[in-house]
């Protein structure tokens, strides 16, 4: 009895050593992949920050008219520091890839092999992104302006319909693309623009006539206001 | 022939199906002394008034003089060109040349008609090969031309020697307020001369002037976007063309084709003064004074319009204060931006928009489109709800005067604009460096 339970806590003893003998050169490597990833990372980031700045790229990037839509999104920071942070991140989780493709688990067998296949949908994903948000506040802005000098009480409100209206329609553009859920967000989508149009259609048939009919006649008429109707030029 | 002519009605007066082959001895040069640009879309109604007082125009003030009618068309439905060609027959040699279609860069128009630019580079165009003494153009919707429009516009050029003039229509002391309180004062300490921003309808050139024009980079491209009107009168002003005014009387035109939206107004017009700051930037930022140019006949004001309600004109101003707050911050300095903050907005018949901060706006906005810090489209109609803010401010200080205070009222800030200008210049060369 005593030589099987000293037999079984050997063996167990030996499985348990000879696993994390085998483990640790494995959690080494992952480690030095991370150490070498952000180090690789941090160098790319320096050296593009560099290279961006020597050639003025902000500059250029606010004379293409992407600071103003970056800045109105919320991101204030100049374009090249968000570049060379893309990058860093870009350089860095290749790296953790390369670590846990090195531990060899069964669960991460074929994640560089997943990854590297549904890389070009990240990255069209990301382009419809950035168009649709760029395209959601110049939209946004045009109709906010547009509003305004049509002198309507509720521009803020129009621009933001405007604004959301376009970031919800690239929202299911950008899941389409990724391949997430697609029927439900058709579906979705499908559910909540028809909504939308048809809940406007009845605020305006329905709810809204009169003022619609005020608006309609002091916008086509051209006998209202006419004691502070100037010719301009 | 120029590249955009279809149509070619061949000399001396051939019928309206006649049509000539594009060819250098089919256009006269250098043997046309008058040549008339007619411009046209659709304007069946009021062409033959138009016609009859230019030719008789020219039969009574130039009867020795070659002349040659071109009528630019911009594609007209109704017949017009056959009209021209039918009156013209017999009396004067006549053209037809019609505009591409599809080729407008600009449908929306802040006067005239769609294609009436690329009318006026197609005559150029023609002007420059048949290198005539006198250009004069004329709009086919202009129901109160009469004969003496010819002299008036053509004697200038033809007796003393100017190159450009510009028409003064009969006014009322409001009429052209973005005329008086933006475009002619600007232009006016950008240029160095006291010539009104022109009002479309008609115009007298130099053949020489005509000519030049094609060469300038200004009719296709981000230039083309704004009003040719604009693009003329700042090529004439930065070239040191000799430029005047003649006065023509009352304009009464045919308006059918609609109005068109205050912002695109603002946009295509004062959108054309910025672009010229930056294409003759060589030519305006060493200039301080400016100078008188010569007036033929004498101009005439048009009665009271009586009171104006500036209400719209004060929550439209208001509105832009509250909604486009975040825009305005990104285009005007923080001090021009703090002062319209600080305008008492409560009382609307108190409402001031002082001329100091006014030529403060505008030099920030020239800055902001020169340093492109918004889309310029959006920049420039951004400033509606600010001219608003100055237009109703420029009613409610002179309308207890008379056009005489309105008149003193514009020159004040004429100078004003004219003694700023160095704010204008040292941020313009700072942001180049």
């Amino acid at each position: 009895m005593s030589d099987l339970w000293r037999d079984t806590m050997v063996a167990g003893f030996r499985d348990t050593v000879m696993q994390i003998v085998l483990v640790l050169p494995r959690l080494l490597a992952l480690f030095t992949f991370l150490t070498l990833g952000l180090l690789a990372a941090w160098s790319v980031k320096v050296l593009t920050l560099r290279i961006l700045r020597t050639f003025g790229f902000d500059a250029f990037c606010e004379r293409l008219g992407i600071v103003q839509p970056l800045s109105q999104a919320g991101v204030r920071r100049p374009v090249s520091l968000i570049v060379s942070g893309v990058l860093f991140w870009i350089v860095f989780v290749l790296f953790a890839f390369m670590g846990v493709d090195a531990m060899n688990l069964p669960a991460t067998a074929n994640l560089i092999s997943q990854i590297v296949a549904f890389l070009p949908n990240v990255l069209a994903a990301s382009l419809v992104l950035l168009v649709g948000v760029l395209c959601a506040n110049f939209f946004a802005e045009a109709a906010l302006i547009a509003a305004v000098n049509a002198q309507l009480e509720e521009a803020r409100l129009v621009a933001g319909l405007v604004r959301w209206g376009l970031l919800l329609f690239t929202c299911a553009m950008v899941l389409t693309q990724l391949g997430i859920a697609k029927e439900i967000v058709i579906a979705a989508f499908s559910i909540t623009f028809g909504g939308v149009v048809l809940a406007l259609a009845l605020a305006v048939g329905l709810g809204a006539r009169h003022l619609m009919r005020e608006i309609l006649e002091r916008r086509f008429s051209h006998h209202e206001h006419k004691a502070d109707q100037l010719s301009h030029l | 022939m120029p590249q955009d002519a279809t149509n070619d009605t061949d000399m001396p007066a051939p019928g309206p199906e006649s049509t000539a082959s594009d060819t250098e001895a089919a256009w006269p040069t250098d043997t046309i002394d008058i040549m008339v640009g007619l411009l046209t879309l659709n304007h069946a109604g009021s062409i033959e008034v138009v016609l009859k007082s230019v030719v008789e125009g020219l039969r009574q003030f130039f009867p020795d003089a070659s002349a040659l009618l071109v009528n630019c068309d911009a594609g007209s439905q109704d017949g017009t060109p056959g009209i021209i060609t039918r009156l013209a027959t017999g009396i004067i040699p006549v053209r037809t040349l019609s505009n591409a279609a599809g080729t407008y860069a600009n449908l929306t128009r802040e006067q005239g008609f769609p294609g009436r630019d690329e009318s006026i580079h197609t005559f150029c165009l023609t002007a420059r090969r048949v290198r005539p003494k006198i250009c004069l153009i004329v709009e086919g919707q202009l129901r109160s031309i009469n004969p003496s429009w010819i002299d008036h516009l053509g004697k200038p050029v033809y007796e003393r020697g100017e190159d450009y003039v510009v028409p003064l229509f009969r006014r009322h002391r409001y009429e052209g307020t973005l005329a008086t309180n933006l475009l002619y004062p600007l232009t006016r300490a950008l240029f160095g001369k006291r010539l009104r921003y022109p009002s479309g309808g008609a115009y007298g050139m130099s053949g020489t002037f005509a000519g030049n024009l094609v060469a300038r980079p200004t009719w296709t491209g981000a230039a083309a976007k704004y009003s040719v009107d604009s693009r003329l009168t700042t090529a004439a002003l930065a070239g040191g063309y000799r430029v005047c005014h003649t006065s023509l009387g009352a304009r009464d035109q045919d308006t059918t084709l609609g109005t068109v939206d205050l912002s695109v107004v603002i946009a295509q017009s004062v959108g054309g003064v910025f672009h010229s700051m930056e294409e003759y930037e060589s030519s305006w930022e060493t200039i301080k004074e400016s100078s008188e140019v010569p007036v033929y006949g004498e101009p005439e004001s048009a009665p009271d319009p009586g009171p104006l309600h500036t209400g719209r004109m004060v929550s439209g101003f208001k509105q832009g204060l509250r909604d486009l707050l975040p825009l305005w911050e990104l285009i005007l300095s923080r001090d021009t931006l703090g002062q319209i903050l600080a305008l008492d907005i409560q009382d609307p018949e108190e409402f001031r928009f002082p001329p100091s901060l006014w030529v403060q706006t505008v030099y920030d906005f020239a800055l902001a489109y020169h340093n492109q810090t918004l889309h310029r489209e959006h920049m420039l109609k951004a400033l509606t709800p600010l001219y608003l803010g100055r237009t109703a401010s420029f009613v409610l200080e002179t309308q207890h005067g008379d056009s005489t205070e309105v008149e003193r009222t514009v020159e004040s800030l004429c100078r004003e604009f004219e003694s700023s200008k160095s704010y204008l210049v040292e941020q313009w060369r700072w942001r180049d460096e």
